[in-house]
């Protein structure tokens, strides 16, 4: 009851600050506006809606991405030093309130924050997309080539494009995922860091959990060419850091086609995996704040 | 919190990062699975240092989860570079878009055809020195995709087929496409390709002249139809889907009778053609085509007289002069008897096409004494020019080297260029006659369009009725007879 009464308190102030609502305004808008993606390619081979939802898509998801990024690291840095800054911390623990309820609450309260900018952009990512997807099905005839070698049209061949797409939805999941934990290591920082330090810091682990493909890479590199050393060490930072590249895997969303896994088990797994790392890095959090002098 | 505690605390954080390696592991392998899946196969070789996989300015477009867009956007760029005739602008792009999205066909197809059709000079011939690099742009997208029917068909009938005019390359490349599937491309689920796909697989087995893997196919191909057809809701669709398959297998069996004399094959090509006719709606000119065909074959069963359209030969007497008219541009000229109006008296194939009947009946001034419609090729191209069909995608090309062909009319036994100028200042790029030894071809190949079904009517599939004294071909394309003129060139014969 506590916790709860903590996040919802989190949630309330960290809408209200102003820069939270101008990214996930521009946001919401960038993605409306990109609705507006019309090419009618003469050059390609294909009818120009394809391109258009392939550009919608893609934009959605990545503006998503980087939205949700800079909302769970402006929020997170600053969660708990605010509330040691404005000395409302002595209030809060003075009453009958665990330092883990504390600490579980304002995470709670910052992943339903993330939760209501997600599902926010999410309807409207997913409402674009079926607009433009009802808009190529009602004008979509593909044509195909007669055994005569001219072009005929075969509507019956026409392969429709869902109003829903199951891909989308998977990648607004991924991109949660990815922020929920983005925001559980940057809360874990704050316990010890300045905001400053901790947006920076936070940026640098989320670049380099970015780059996690490299860094296996580096970690697996053929031993005759690789000291040892550089092995272990990149090994060691691809098992620490999170990573999260491994929620970015837009171009299987976009071709489904070609997808070469189980796209659902796969977004399972990596929830999972998400939602593991946030209970290390809260568990963490809350062992060091139960030690720290505010 | 109590030391107890936190132990606790210190054991599950020690517990819960041993999950999430586990997950790593299975995470890991996968992740990786995709990250070479969507990770261009560039000329054939993956390189192995993620580094070089793409380029540095795309790194961070790749991190921040826009490197399909930043592919869609140069995509959509390329189309404006089209409209503006910039097209070798586009051709770097096709490159870039490929290595950032591997997986979108569309850039493979259209950047082939582009690189095959549209770098003309002032008389509209195209470029060919950019042909090797269409193959590999599609080879390229066919090592990325390699589940999916389209590049395979793309680089068989678009490309092989219709560009190179090698049905023997084509063949090969579509009947990999039939074994591929077609995808969804909402759910990534396996849907049935088009059933033009199988089509195409019976005609190329036509065109190399492999009759009784063709006769198979149409019957794979409506039997597919037939398949299909149980989950349609359009009727009419799926019954005209059929209806191509029984007229072009009808059409074999009756042309492999005029042509060669296989009675039972005329049987079965007027069975079909009779059927056909009897169906509700069906065009009058097949009605036609099937009452003549049946009254044909009956009367040669009865005198025991099978057709040999294709058995008597046809002296072509191919000529071939070559005028230079001043430096660079020249005319190619000469004769062939190709196709004689006689030469169609009492063939087999009359009874559906009644052609030399028709022309009798014409007054004496629109009376035809030959019936055009073939074409001569021509190629001139440096002595040595060897097209490089397994080089890796370039985007520059050898502007030192030179090839260029095309094909003339012939009408009335004749044929004659009007002038090749190749000599244009603006032209100077597609034609630099760098070389100092040059090669002119000219031929006539029954397989390719220049020979149309109412010349193989008379000469068969494969240029069996063909003599000539001079120049017949048996050679370049074994199993076929062809005509070939050629002759080598000085620089000075030319400019």
């Amino acid at each position: 009851m506590i916790i709860w009464s903590i996040a919802k308190t989190t949630v309330g102030d960290a809408l209200r600050k102003k820069v939270v609502q101008i990214f996930l305004v521009v946001a919401i808008g960038l993605i409306v506006i990109s609705l507006s993606f019309s090419q009618n390619l003469a050059f390609s081979a294909k009818e120009g809606s394809s391109v258009d939802l392939y550009l919608l898509k893609g934009f959605g998801l990545g503006l998503m991405a980087l939205a949700g990024g800079l909302i769970s690291l402006v929020m997170g840095v600053s969660l708990i030093p605010q509330e040691i800054e404005r000395r409302t911390i002595y209030t809060i623990l003075s009453k009958p309130v665990q330092r883990y309820e504390f600490i579980v609450g304002k995470f709670l309260g910052a992943i339903l924050t993330l939760a209501i900018c997600m599902a926010l952009m999410g309807t409207v990512f997913m409402g674009v997309i079926a607009a433009k997807a009802y808009a190529a099905n009602a004008s979509q005839v593909m044509p195909a080539v007669t055994a005569a070698g001219g072009l005929e049209s075969t509507a019956a061949q026409v392969t429709k494009v869902q109003l829903f797409d199951v891909n989308s939805l998977m990648g607004v999941v991924n991109v949660f995922m990815q922020f929920v934990l983005l925001t559980s290591v940057v809360m874990l920082f704050s316990v010890f860091f300045t905001p400053t330090i901790n947006f920076f810091l936070g940026l640098g682990v989320y670049v380099i959990g970015l780059m996690a493909s490299l860094t296996e890479t580096l970690a697996w590199h053929d031993p005759d060419t690789s000291p040892t050393i550089l092995q272990a060490f990149y090994t060691v930072v691809h098992a620490v850091i999170p990573n999260f590249d491994k929620f970015n895997q837009m171009n299987s969303l976009l071709h489904p086609e070609m997808a070469v896994t189980n796209m659902p088990l796969y977004t399972f797994q990596t929830s999972l995996y998400g939602l593991i790392y946030a209970l290390i890095a809260m568990t963490v959090a809350v062992i060091i704040f139960e030690q720290k002098e505010v | 919190m109590g030391e107890n505690k936190r132990k606790m605390l210190c054991v599950l954080v020690a517990f819960l990062f041993a999950a999430v390696m586990f997950l790593q592991t299975i995470l890991d392998p996968k992740q990786m699975k995709m990250q070479k899946a969507s990770t261009s196969v560039s000329g054939g070789q993956e390189s192995q240092e993620f580094m070089v996989q793409l380029p540095a300015q795309f790194l961070l477009a790749s991190f921040t989860g826009f490197k399909e867009v930043i592919a869609g956007v140069l995509w959509v760029r390329a189309d404006s570079f089209f409209h503006t005739g910039q097209y070798e602008a586009i051709i770097p792009l096709v490159r870039l878009v490929t290595w950032l999205d591997p997986h979108n066909i569309d850039v493979y197809t259209t950047g082939a055809w582009h690189l095959d059709y549209n770098f003309v000079d002032t008389s509209e011939m195209s470029d060919k020195r950019y042909i090797p690099v269409s193959i590999a742009i599609l080879k390229e997208g066919i090592a990325n995709n390699p589940r999916i029917w389209d590049l395979y068909f793309e680089l068989g009938w678009t490309h092989y087929n219709k560009k190179l005019l090698d049905y023997d390359k084509g063949l090969k490349y579509i009947e990999q496409a039939v074994k591929r599937p077609g995808f969804d491309i909402n759910t990534g689920k396996e849907t049935p390709r088009p059933e033009y796909v199988d089509r195409m697989l019976a005609h190329q087995y036509e065109k190399v002249g492999r009759f009784e893997d063709a006769i198979k196919q149409w019957r794979i191909a409506r039997a597919r139809s037939v398949a299909i057809a149980k989950g349609e809701k359009n009727p009419e669709f799926v019954s005209s889907e059929t209806d191509i398959c029984d007229r072009n297998l009808s059409l074999l069996y009756l042309r492999l009778a005029w042509r060669y004399g296989n009675m039972d094959y005329y049987k079965k090509g007027v069975d079909i053609m009779q059927r056909l006719a009897a169906m509700k709606g069906a065009p009058a000119e097949i009605v036609k085509a099937a009452k003549n065909a049946g009254k044909d074959y009956a009367k040669r069963l009865a005198a025991n007289n099978p057709p040999k359209d294709a058995a008597k030969p046809v002296d072509a007497g191919l000529t071939v002069e070559m005028l230079r008219v001043k430096p660079g541009v020249f005319m190619i000229n000469g004769k062939i008897n190709l196709m004689k109006a006689e030469e169609y008296k009492g063939l087999a194939s009359e009874c559906v096409t009644n052609w030399y009947a028709d022309n009798l009946k014409l007054p004496a001034l629109r009376k035809a004494d030959w019936r055009d419609g073939a074409r001569a090729n021509w190629m001139l191209c440096d002595y040595d020019y060897k097209m490089d069909e397994n080089a890796a995608f370039n985007v520059h090309i050898d502007k030192d080297k030179m090839i260029v062909w095309d094909s003339i009319y012939v009408g009335g036994g004749k044929f004659k260029s009007g002038l090749i100028d190749l000599s244009k200042r603006e032209d100077r790029g597609f034609y630099p006659f760098k070389a100092d030894k040059y090669k002119l071809v000219v031929w006539i190949s029954p397989q390719q369009p220049g020979c149309a079904d109412y010349i193989q009517d008379r000469i068969g599939w494969k240029g069996e009725a063909l003599t000539d004294k001079n120049y017949l071909d048996t050679k370049t394309h074994p199993g076929f007879k062809e005509l070939r003129w050629e002759k080598i060139l000085s620089r000075k014969d030319i400019l």
